[in-house]
């Protein structure tokens, strides 16, 4: 078992590493392009500002995952994605680059307090051999996001509307997603029992296989501080973290 | 008595063979032999664990024929029960996917086109 864990550990540093590249290459900015530089009078240095505090309150707000445990998770989701709907919509209305700051510190808390809890959530309704494939598809909206974000700026940002085009850049891409966290709300089973589109003939089901997987039927609502500190102990995921 | 163990994963995996040609998963049936995308079989005892309400349950899931259900005694002397029907586990699962997925999903697209705006 031990030495299942270590392979699994360099395997995921192997897309880790990927990942850490795809990040570093393929990003251009579109609202840069659309104006926001000029109108902010923003330097160079402050700029890179922007993309630096997003990933930092990204790094000091990771522990938030921990509250897709604590929280009935279609609560907990819905609300980082109003959170950050909010702030992205938000940043259309900024008149200064403190302001776009704050923003963007806000919204990288909001976005890693969603995004690795995803795979936890799913652990509840796929068992471990059929889990990998549908996180594999969740974590393919990224890449997939980064193919035609840049079309979708050119294409909303083209237009001539009355105010200036990174702010509806960012009122076009950013309303969605409040729209988004109503539906996350209605439509996200906190596990498979809750899930409105079962049957009870497929709830009981979907119910066992948990229990066969897991041992217990629910894991949300409170937290196991020895197992936590057993995690925090892992070696395995140290290595993961620091690299 | 309520010793139930997960049935074994399969030889093969379908969607994984269709989804990649035979070369690419040639290098790919490395990584399956590593077991890396299929999990080992885990025995579970239930009867400690569980809750009251439990062995109702069970009774509904256990398939109707008794005879379908296969006592095996393995090496470590667990016993294993084919007690799920697989035809409610499988429309079970497409509605997973149908529903959770694309949902969860989306939203992940939408944090990643929030955020490459400035990026």
């Amino acid at each position: 078992m031990g030495k299942l864990l270590w392979k699994l550990v360099y395997f995921q540093e192997f897309f880790d590493g990927e990942g850490g590249f795809f990040v570093l290459t393929a990003r251009d900015s579109n609202a840069r392009i659309a104006g926001m530089e000029e109108d902010l009078k923003l330097s160079s240095s402050q700029y890179q500002w922007l993309l630096t505090i997003f990933y930092i309150s990204y790094i000091v707000f990771g522990f938030l995952t921990i509250m897709w445990k604590v929280i009935k998770p279609h609560r907990w989701a819905a609300g980082c994605v109003l959170v950050w709907g909010i702030v992205s919509t938000a940043q259309a209305a900024t008149h200064n680059w403190e302001g776009m700051m704050a923003l963007r510190f806000l919204m990288g808390a909001a976005e890693i307090a969603y995004g690795p809890g995803v795979p936890y959530l799913l652990s509840f309704f796929y068992l471990r051999h059929e889990l990998g494939l549908r996180c594999g598809l969740f974590l393919s909206a990224a890449p997939l996001a980064n193919t035609f974000a840049g079309a979708l700026a050119y294409g909303i940002t083209s237009g001539h509307p009355g105010m200036a085009q990174w702010r509806v850049l960012f009122l076009v891409e950013g309303l969605p997603t409040v729209v988004m966290a109503a539906v996350a709300y209605f439509f996200l089973p906190d596990s498979p029992e809750k899930a409105k589109f079962l049957t009870e003939e497929e709830k009981v089901v979907a119910r066992a296989r948990g229990v066969a997987q897991a041992g217990a039927a629910t894991r949300i609502g409170s937290i196991n501080f020895k197992e936590m500190l057993e995690g925090l102990l892992d070696l395995k995921g140290w290595i993961l973290g620091v690299s | 008595m309520l010793i139930r163990a997960f049935p074994p994963p399969p030889a093969s995996l379908p969607l994984f063979d269709s989804i990649f040609p035979q070369r690419l998963s040639c290098v790919l049936l490395k990584f399956k032999k590593m077991r890396l995308f299929s999990s080992a079989p885990r025995q579970e005892t239930t009867e400690a664990k569980e809750g009251k309400d439990e062995p109702d349950m069970m009774d509904a899931v256990v398939t109707q024929e008794k005879g379908d259900v296969e006592a095996v005694s393995h090496a470590g002397g667990a016993v294993r029960m084919a007690d799920i029907d697989p035809e409610v586990e499988k429309r079970v699962v497409r509605k997973f996917d149908k529903h959770m997925v694309p949902l969860l999903a989306t939203l992940y697209l939408l944090a990643f086109l929030d955020r490459s705006n400035i990026g």
